[in-house]
């Protein structure tokens, strides 16, 4: 799109696509599963390794990051893009700022009302997961409605966009 | 009910912030066809964000869980790894940032032809009231309302779940988006050092566009390259500079951890706050790559 809104079109060689979201993928798996031996040796990784991981890993992660808006930007994205423009992920994102800001507070709250700790186990871990987002995202509609709009709402009429 | 409501008075300026009205706003799910929207930025989005809240759920969960060292057993599970790597989830939303910034920034300049003072003031302000009073609104909330969300032996019923210093007045950084520079252990809402950081990002970011809209892509190339080597560089030199902060995976994970295990075991009460006090401003440096990676992606490009 940046480039139609320059006038030029982008066509990818296949080649070059298949070959850019191989090395992708790899980079992904390197910043993913780099610290994993760090967890299973009894020793732990050196100290370099993990240096350079920590040093690196950001910029990598970032390369993979880019690498997908640009594929998705020219509409070469295939299936990734069609799943990533789904139009269920549309209301989510509109709430998505105040989930941000909201989410800490929910789960802060429900983990810190147990009256007894926690055992952790598989099961329960999901549990979490899918409450703890479920409540978030329903806490943000509150935030959205009463603290976003309505600043939104006088910034476009205060900067007549 | 149009037809009792008469279109030109005032009253309908009103209704513009009906709850109902925000309802539908929010769940409409029609998608505008023109290419200039990236929809598929909404997807990375809420697939990044529960990533996150995945992690905090477990990370906020440790300081209170009869079995932590069975969770540490399990990092040696595969799905483990995947979920404390979470913090990779963080990146994903600077790059979306920088990515956003940048087109958005050379597009405005492309459509008014020119690097206008009222750009650039609005280029600050817009984003600012965007961002600011809702994230205000949550802290005051965060202050004064979180004592009554909950109840229980481990609950924090008289102050909630803020700081000392920051209920004292630290708020004014959340303000001015410096917390993590000034005092970042006592930051007001402490997942907030996104927004900062971010913030930041935002200020510098006309350095690398600026020369770029002006037509010298070069310039702006050799400044993003910067960008990104001075974030590389800058978290290598401060990992060497103190050998003996801790650079495992886990160790940011388990941040919380260590806040409760740190009156147990008094000797690295030290070692904990100093790395604490450090983590701030050593993400700010380092995120500095990764903000200008994709900005460099997109000047490649255009």
């Amino acid at each position: 799109m940046i480039l139609i809104n320059f006038g030029r079109r982008y066509r990818l060689n296949r080649n070059i696509k298949i070959l850019g979201t191989i090395i992708t993928i790899v980079f992904g798996l390197i910043c993913l599963f780099t610290p994993y031996p760090d967890c299973l040796l009894a020793s732990g990784l050196s100290r370099p390794i993990v240096i350079a991981y920590q040093s690196l890993s950001r910029t990598f992660w970032s390369i993979i990051i880019g690498w997908i808006l640009f594929l998705c930007s020219i509409h070469q994205g295939g299936l990734v893009e069609r799943i990533l423009s789904w139009s269920i992920w549309d209301p989510l994102a509109r709430l998505n700022y105040s989930c941000y800001l909201v989410h800490s507070i929910v789960v802060r709250t429900m983990v810190l009302s147990q009256r007894m700790p926690f055992y952790y186990q598989a099961h329960l871990v999901v549990n979490n997961f899918v409450s703890h987002i479920f409540f978030s995202y329903a806490a943000a509609i509150v935030v959205t409605i009463f603290f976003e709009t309505p600043f939104f709402i006088i910034e476009k009429k205060l900067l007549k966009r | 009910m149009r037809t009792l409501i008469d279109p030109e008075s005032r009253i309908t300026v009103l209704a513009e912030f009906s709850a109902i009205r925000t309802l539908r706003r929010i769940f409409t799910m029609k998608q505008k066809k023109d290419d200039d929207s990236f929809i598929f930025i909404n997807g990375i989005r809420v697939l990044s964000l529960c990533w996150i809240i995945m992690g905090h759920s477990l990370s906020f969960n440790l300081s209170y869980t009869s079995n932590i060292l069975d969770l540490l057993v399990w990092t040696r599970n595969v799905f483990m790894q995947l979920i404390i790597n979470g913090v990779l989830g963080v990146d994903t939303f600077f790059v979306l940032s920088g990515f956003l910034t940048a087109i958005l920034f050379v597009r405005q300049v492309k459509k008014e032809d020119k690097l206008s003072l009222r750009l650039f003031i609005l280029y600050y302000i817009h984003r600012y009231i965007r961002l600011t009073p809702t994230f205000l609104l949550m802290i005051l909330v965060s202050i004064n309302l979180t004592p009554y969300f909950g109840e229980g032996p481990v609950y924090p019923r008289e102050k909630g779940f803020e700081s000392d210093e920051c209920r004292s007045g630290l708020w004014w950084t959340s303000l001015l988006y410096v917390g993590n520079l000034y005092k970042p252990h006592e930051m007001c809402f402490d997942i907030a050092w996104y927004l900062h950081n971010d913030m930041q990002f935002h200020w510098i970011a006309p350095i690398a566009l600026v020369p770029f809209v002006l037509g010298r892509k070069s310039i702006s190339f050799i400044i993003t390259t910067i960008f990104v080597l001075i974030g590389i560089i800058s978290i290598l030199s401060i990992l060497l500079y103190y050998p003996n902060m801790s650079v495992g995976v886990l160790d940011a994970f388990v941040d919380r951890v260590s806040f409760v295990y740190m009156f147990y075991f008094e000797e690295s009460v030290f070692f904990y706050v100093y790395s604490l006090a450090l983590l701030s401003i050593k993400i700010f440096t380092l995120l500095l790559g990764v903000v200008y990676l994709p900005m460099q992606l997109v000047l490649l490009l255009v």
